[in-house]
């Protein structure tokens, strides 16, 4: 029996979906998958002590507690780099950096180049959101509660970011030049999907500091396991 | 342009030690946060005969280091301290309270110890990384002609009058012995105060920061926050300032007699504070009052002003323009004139003055300031007027 031309169709479509999930652009690709373990350091004890300990300013909204911080809010695994010199768009709705509870909300928060980042203030008090990190310096002065100012980040790296009136808070935001980064889930798992073959450095980022990198060969329609640390 | 000076206890040096020593061993790392600003100058000034000529006009290098340590002693319990030193001076302590917070939600915090006095809201303005200027405001820094030691008005002796050898009207950052409580309700910020001393002699000033007078302190401050960058504060003090005990003689030949309590420092004061986008304004006045009639006739009467705008024109950049004098009442009296001889006074009894002031910053990191202040000051009746600059780099951490 030969088979008919819808057959035949869905004999090519099928094939050509299975062949997309190993293919991003033209590429061969892979996958990462793995856990990380939070390092010891306690953020949230840091940040809940500095916000107590006001002095001046604020003093009576120090109290108010700190919502405890998800995984995903302070700990990203990202690709440092994909040879090609490829660009990547920037995502069509502005991610957010908060200021709520008197501290940022996520506290690392991964970008890709170009992408515009917002900074709502959700509290009801003043904030003064600046940075003077070689990727991008800026002072985004006071501004009340629900107002929201916006950045856009050009150049990858590294942009270390501080409130100027609240001394303990701050927040990191990394500047990719890929889009192949994942936030982790409660349990600690990620995956980063379409990967493009080719050997990379996988970096695990948590709270102020990047904790570990390791280097990993990708291989087309391949999946890696990688744990952190 | 003087520091307070306070008396010299190696307990204070001892204390501190002790405390960082337990903190290096780690024994109670964990409750404590430390941190800290340290700033070295180079300024120069006019040379004159004045409060506000610094080492007789030569430039001149100096150095501030102020230390916090504070721990967390329970959920609702803290210790708050600020450790101080100038130039090789002794240690200050500035700070040393026990803080109790959410006694009844927002509404009511305690303080106890060596507190800052709630008189205006100066705070963190007070330190070298917030002031943009060398130094507070006149209403701040002014040493009058009223001695510090007798309480005597010194007008026509240069060293404790055109020098500054008097007390101030509001001690500087204003730190004294007592308790505080303060909170808030909505928009309405309130704090009430019980110390030692008074806003301008401060128990903690006293020999041992014993109480030397008969009664306390009473500070009353009331804020209302009606949009956020916007406040408007009231402020009331009153207390005693005459040493209690003794047959003191104040004025030419006059004594103060009676209840001490009664010669007491009584001012007002009011502040205004808003600030939006890179934009930071405050202001403070006062209008204070030595009762002193029954020795001078009249009660020695102050009001002044002040006004600062900072700007932000540039990330790392900031420019600041301050304004600011002080008046004071006429008196009718006897007075120690020259030779020590009793004359007939009839003028303010003390200069009144005024004061003009400018100052550039940029942040060199998140934590290095280095700003440039210029500093001009009209003292009425006097001449030349007293010019100073300054260049102070400021690192906190």
């Amino acid at each position: 029996m030969t088979p008919g031309p819808g057959v035949l169709l869905g004999i090519v479509m099928v094939l050509a979906l299975t062949v997309s999930g190993a293919v991003a652009q033209g590429h061969p690709t892979g996958s990462i998958t793995g856990k990380v373990i939070a390092p010891a350091d306690d953020l949230l004890e840091g940040l809940r002590r500095g916000k107590k300990m006001l002095r001046y300013d604020d003093v009576s909204h120090a109290a108010e507690p700190i919502e405890p911080y998800r995984l995903r809010e302070v700990a990203v695994v990202y690709v440092e780099d994909v040879s090609g010199g490829e660009r990547y768009p920037p995502p069509d709705t502005n991610p957010r950096l908060n200021q709520s509870q008197m501290v940022f909300r996520p506290l690392v928060l991964p970008v890709i180049v170009g992408t515009t980042v917002d900074f709502p203030n959700n509290d009801n008090l003043y904030h003064n959101v600046f940075s003077y990190s070689q990727p991008r310096e800026f002072d985004l002065g006071r501004y009340p509660q629900g107002r929201r100012r916006s950045v856009t980040f050009d150049t990858p790296g590294v942009v270390n970011v501080y409130c100027d009136i609240h001394s303990y808070m701050f927040a990191t935001i990394l500047v990719l030049t890929n889009p192949y980064f994942s936030l982790p889930g409660d349990d600690g798992t990620y995956s980063i999907r379409n990967l493009p073959e080719g050997t990379y450095d996988l970096s695990f980022w948590y709270g102020r500091k990047k904790v570990s990198t390791r280097r990993v060969r990708m291989d087309a329609g391949k999946t890696i396991t990688v744990d952190f640390p | 342009m003087t520091t307070p000076t306070r008396p010299r206890t190696h307990s204070r040096t001892l204390m501190l030690s002790c405390m960082l020593l337990a903190v290096a061993t780690g024994q109670v790392a964990a409750q404590f946060n430390i941190a800290g600003q340290a700033s070295a100058h180079l300024l120069k000034s006019q040379r004159a005969l004045s409060q506000y000529s610094v080492n007789d006009g030569r430039p001149t290098f100096g150095w501030r280091f102020d230390l916090f340590v504070d721990a967390e002693i329970s959920e609702n319990i803290f210790f708050l301290s600020n450790f101080r030193v100038m130039q090789d001076q002794e240690i200050s302590i500035d700070l040393f309270a026990l803080r109790f917070t959410e006694l009844a939600g927002q509404a009511l915090n305690a303080e106890i110890g060596e507190i800052d006095a709630p008189f205006g809201a100066l705070g963190e303005r007070r330190f070298p990384r917030s002031n943009p200027f060398f130094s507070l405001n006149l209403g701040r820094e002014h040493l009058t002609t009223l001695c510090r030691s007798d309480y005597e008005l010194w007008l026509f002796n240069n060293v404790h009058s055109a020098a500054g050898d008097g007390v101030r009207i509001i001690e500087g950052p204003l730190y004294d012995i007592g308790v505080k409580a303060f909170g808030r309700w909505g928009v309405v910020e309130y704090a009430v105060a019980l110390t030692n001393g008074v806003p301008s002699s401060s128990g903690s000033y006293s020999p041992g920061g014993l109480n030397p007078n008969r009664g306390f302190g009473k500070y009353l401050r009331l804020g209302l926050s009606p949009v956020t960058g916007l406040t408007a504060g009231f402020s009331y003090a009153r207390g005693p300032f005459l040493p209690s005990g003794g047959n003191t003689t104040y004025g030419a030949g006059y004594t103060a007699e009676g209840d001490p309590a009664k010669y007491y420092q009584e001012i007002f004061g009011a502040d205004l504070e808003y600030s939006i986008g890179h934009l930071d304004f405050y202001a403070e006045g006062f209008h204070n009052r030595w009762a002193y009639a029954d020795v001078y006739g009249a009660d020695l009467k102050a009001t002044g002003a002040s006004a600062e705008i900072r700007y932000v024109p540039a990330t790392r950049y900031s420019v600041a323009l301050r304004v600011g004098g002080v008046f004071f009442n006429r008196i009718h009296a006897t007075v120690y004139g020259p030779l020590y001889l009793p004359v007939f006074y009839d003028g303010t009894w003390d200069r009144d003055v005024f004061r003009i002031e400018g100052a550039a910053g940029y942040r060199i990191a998140r934590n290095v300031l280095l700003k440039l202040v210029y500093q001009h000051t009209e003292t009425r009746g006097a001449d030349p007027p007293d010019d100073l600059s300054a260049v102070q780099m400021v690192v906190n951490f």
